[in-house]
């Protein structure tokens, strides 16, 4: 092991630097500052609850407190790897093993160079450390058949067999077995990363690419660096496919909404972005779009979990680039031919997916069959629930029931028409809810040019010509109307006679409106869906108490559009009913950690509070405070006389609130990724300043989402005042243009119909 | 006395027969190991004490580990990242054979099948012992793809109705190797 250096920190004493100077007050308003302070205070206050920050603050301060935290972390990880051998996530899910044991083995690297081991210490965790992965992950990465297998866990079982082979195979005590992983593990990496589709999407949902793939890809290009001296890889085209590092990263960016959620593609629904790879292609390529999504939308709270690990927030502040930055409105909009594509309007208000990625054959549990399934988002707000849904007895067909073994010694049988088309903002034919492809074949094909004119779409006939012998044409195109609303055509031609359901899986809240469907979110924002063909009906369906795997709403929408035309022409309509202001900030706070007070004891300490904060993450991420659950904030409030709402923090556990003493039910506000919007009472709208009282419980440590990610308070309170929805009144097609009349205006857009 | 450790180093470096001797040491890590280096050293030589490996493992009471409680931490794969002290609970009691047999499943049978792959040929009675694999329902994925892997080499004629088992069964990973097995054979 060489030990000279800390592995992939490329010039230490400039990190040092760096955290000295964030240190200085006049740094902390930057990110990175924010960062390190927050990683600190966790690092020192409540190293076993924040462990993956520990061997970072003790590599950068040397501190002697600080080292010896990092290596009780270190030596608990060691004393973890055998009984670790019982579990059935070792023994069935080996590859999630394998990256953090490569993060660790890093670390422990990491603290070699500062000293933190005997030698003794050092050989016995080194050995440890080399056959527990040579016996487990070695092994692991051996049972991925090669060259097919090119997905998350490949990758990860790869990247980190290199990671140890490159940590151990040279300097003090050369491992052979070290070697023999370097070899293999760098035989197969090249080709994994060439593997991925030219899209740079694998397929496996923006969980898997954002949470794995994206992370890993940073460490892929550090370390061939280092083996290989070749520079400039992350600009290299890998073979097979000549897809280069910076394509696969720029498809984890694209997969970012406005507001910082990811696209619900494919398996996981909804969740926050991961930071560090996205900082990790700031620095790389000053792209604005990297610099709008760390500066703009990325979430800051808590560490979501990377390649299994903890530690995103930690790269993001290594990689984080020198510069101050200052973030420019840059469009999201994309188009790949082979999976799909984004258009937008107004800027980034108004936010449209869609996506035509090949579905699974025969079990579509993580590529869902999603045939020109459409998302949308408004002003940063999802309006669909397109794909989010998970064992719900609604999507639970007789057909699709499974068993498999998950853990030693159970057979778990679970239901996976969740992933077939019915949950899916999609076409079905003859309410087929169980479309899916049986066997393996193209599932979609291009539009020319002049089809998609400037719109994105593709034709995915082929999938439902498995069933439907007779169908000959299948497509939906999308494409922005004035700069202002979206239009979606669906085109279905089919030799018999077909019901046809263009169905849209929306977010609660309908408006009886006579003409389509809309609803109103409780966040204000609006969707306003219309077939201008005419001829369908309007049916919705509520699944109520659905699951996510990240909570959204109590309630989804089944929106149908029926008829037996395979012909529609609808148009999406966003406009909102109140608009946020700035963040208010400077907040007082206190912490409750015996969480028993009330809000009228709450009052009175809060007069005299621990501390001010911005209250835009859990006080203790914000200044050195203590780590508990509960905390109260106040703040008087200034406000314009009127109709009013506060726009509460997302990710909020257990909120309760008070304004002017009067408590708001909130018991409503379950999702962790949506901000509360709650109306300032009546009787208290004419008042020019309202005493806002917050309480709310916050994780305390890396591991309260049980391994899906720790979610917390994020964002910010800011005052809501009305402003005037845009409300569709008439719209109509006349064969030629469009017709949008609206409470404000008249929008006519030429628009030339598929096949004509 | 050498360590586990030193012992598993060891395969890669050492003679022949001390290779031979180490690929049935009492440790499993050792014999995983060296089950790893005689697949490296391709050589037909080393066909008995894969043989005698393969038997060794028979032996063992594999994949019967009742499912066991973890204390102080989330089990399953969310145990990847958790780093904090815990204790594992078995519901009946077990020796440390027992336990050190839970922890090896099918590792080392998938290398000594590798290492069968590596080599390229197979006596008749490890043929058939492949073909058992795939259709024994106690066995591992992971030795089932091993096993219909090794197949696609050394297999035969007789092979392929196995093989046409493992593209049936319900694991991406040995359908894949199946399916490139029965390729092979297919086309003689």
């Amino acid at each position: 092991m060489n030990k000279e250096a800390p592995f992939l920190i490329h010039d230490l004493d400039r990190l040092r630097e760096r955290v000295i100077e964030r240190e200085r007050s006049s740094d902390m308003n930057r990110q990175d500052g924010k960062l390190w302070t927050l990683i600190k205070n966790c690092a020192r206050t409540a190293p076993d609850q924040f462990p993956w920050f520990t061997p970072f603050v003790a590599l950068m301060t040397e501190d002697a407190e600080d080292i010896r935290r990092a290596k009780k972390v270190l030596l608990d990880y060691v004393a973890k790897l055998e009984p670790m051998s019982f579990s059935s996530g070792l023994q069935y899910h080996f590859w999630c093993f394998a990256f953090p044991h490569a993060k660790w083995s890093m670390y422990f690297q990491w603290l070699c160079t500062i000293g933190a081991f005997s030698k003794d210490e050092e050989t016995e965790i080194r050995e440890t450390l080399i056959s527990y992965h040579f016996t487990n992950f070695f092994f692991g990465l051996r049972t991925k058949p090669e060259p097919e297998c090119i997905d998350n866990q490949t990758l990860s079982l790869c990247l980190s067999t290199v990671m140890i082979g490159y940590l151990f195979a040279a300097g003090e005590k050369p491992s052979r077995m070290a070697e023999k992983m370097l070899e293999e593990g760098l035989r197969r990496l090249p080709g994994i990363i060439g593997g991925i589709p030219a899209s740079g999407y694998t397929g496996e949902g923006s969980s898997y690419m954002d949470c794995v793939i994206g992370p890993a890809i940073p460490l892929v290009i550090e370390l061939l660096d280092l083996l290989t001296g070749e520079r400039d890889l992350f600009w290299k085209p890998f073979a097979p496919n000549d897809i280069t590092p910076e394509q696969i990263l720029r498809m984890t960016a694209r997969e970012w909404m406005p507001g910082g959620l990811l696209l619900p593609w494919d398996n996981y629904g909804y969740q926050y972005g991961v930071r560090a790879p996205i900082a990790y292609a700031l620095r790389q390529t000053g792209d604005e779009l990297y610099k709008r999504i760390l500066l703009k939308d990325a979430v800051w709270s808590y560490d979501i979990g990377v390649g299994w690990a903890y530690d995103d927030l930690v790269w993001s502040f290594i990689w984080w680039p020198e510069d101050e930055m200052l973030a420019e409105n840059i469009s999201f909009a994309w188009f790949e031919p082979d999976v799909g594509g984004v258009l937008t309007a107004q800027g980034n208000d108004f936010y449209l997916m869609q996506m035509w990625d090949e579905s699974e054959p025969v079990i579509p549990t993580r590529s869902h069959v999603n045939p020109n399934a459409v998302l949308l988002n408004a002003y940063g707000v999802p309006l669909t629930l397109d794909g989010a849904i998970v064992n719900s007895p609604r999507f639970q067909f007789s057909d699709t029931w499974r068993e498999t073994v998950h853990s030693v010694g159970e057979i778990t049988r679970y239901n996976y028409g969740d992933g077939c088309g019915g949950a899916h903002s999609i076409l079905l034919v003859d309410g087929w809810e169980g479309l899916r492809a049986n066997e393996s074949y193209p599932q979609h094909f291009p539009l020319r040019p002049d089809e998609l004119q400037d719109g994105i779409g593709a034709d995915v006939t082929a999938l439902y010509r498995e069933r439907f012998e007779d169908a000959i044409q299948v497509r939906r195109r999308s494409s922005v109307g004035a700069d202002r609303f979206f239009i979606i055509e669906d085109l279905a031609s089919f030799g018999g006679t077909h019901t046809f359901t263009s169905r849209f899986v929306l977010r609660p809240g309908a408006v009886d409106t006579g003409l389509g469907f809309k609803i109103r979110t409780s966040e204000g924002v609006t969707l306003h869906l219309i077939d201008l063909a005419g001829q369908t009906t309007v049916k919705s369906e509520s699944i109520k108490g659905a699951i996510y795997y990240y909570p959204m709403d109590p309630e989804t929408l089944l929106v149908d559009f029926n008829g037996e035309s395979g012909s529609r022409l609808f148009i999406a309509f966003m406009s909102r009913a109140f608009k946020a202001e700035e963040f208010e900030a400077d907040w007082q706070v206190i912490h409750d950690p015996s969480e028993t007070l009330d809000v009228e004891e709450a009052r009175i300490k809060l007069a005299s509070p621990e501390a001010v904060v911005p209250f835009q993450l859990p006080a203790y991420m914000e200044c050195p405070l203590p780590i508990v659950k509960r905390w109260w904030y106040s703040k008087t409030v200034r406000k314009q006389p009127g109709k009013a709402w506060l726009q509460l923090p997302r990710g909020m556990h257990n909120p309760k609130c008070w304004i002017d003493g009067h408590e708001i039910e909130l018991s409503g506000y379950q999702s962790l990724l949506l901000a509360p919007t709650i109306a300032v009472p009546q009787q208290l709208e004419e008042r020019q300043q309202v005493e806002v009282i917050i309480r709310c419980d916050v994780p305390i440590s890396h591991y309260e989402g049980k391994g899906d990610g720790t979610m917390g308070l994020n964002g910010g309170v800011a005052v809501c005042y009305p402003c005037e929805e845009e409300i569709v009144l008439g719209a109509t097609f006349d064969g030629s243009e469009i017709a949008v009349t609206t409470n404000q205006k008249e929008y006519r857009w030429p628009y030339k119909r598929m096949g004509e | 006395m050498s360590s586990c450790y030193e012992q598993m180093e060891a395969c890669f470096t050492c003679s022949s027969d001390e290779l031979k001797r180490l690929a049935v040491d009492p440790e499993w890590r050792v014999r995983f190991a060296a089950a790893v280096a005689i697949g490296e050293r391709q050589d037909a030589d080393y066909i008995d004490a894969l043989e005698e490996m393969l038997a060794i493992e028979d032996a063992r009471p594999l994949f019967t580990q009742p499912v066991t409680e973890f204390v102080g931490v989330d089990g399953d794969t969310s145990l990847a990242e958790q780093v904090k002290p815990f204790q594992v609970v078995f519901p009946v009691p077990a020796d440390e054979a027992t336990q050190e047999a839970w922890k090896t499943r099918g590792r080392v049978k998938q290398a000594v099948l590798f290492a069968i792959y590596s080599i390229g040929e197979a006596n008749e009675r490890l043929i058939d012992k492949l073909h058992g694999y795939i259709q024994d329902a106690n066995q591992d994925a992971t030795v089932k793809a091993a096993a219909v892997r090794a197949l696609g080499k050394v297999g035969g004629p007789s092979s392929l109705p196995y093989c046409k088992e493992a593209a049936a069964y319900d694991e991406w990973c040995t359908r894949v190797e199946a399916v490139k097995a029965m390729g092979v054979l297919s086309n003689g």
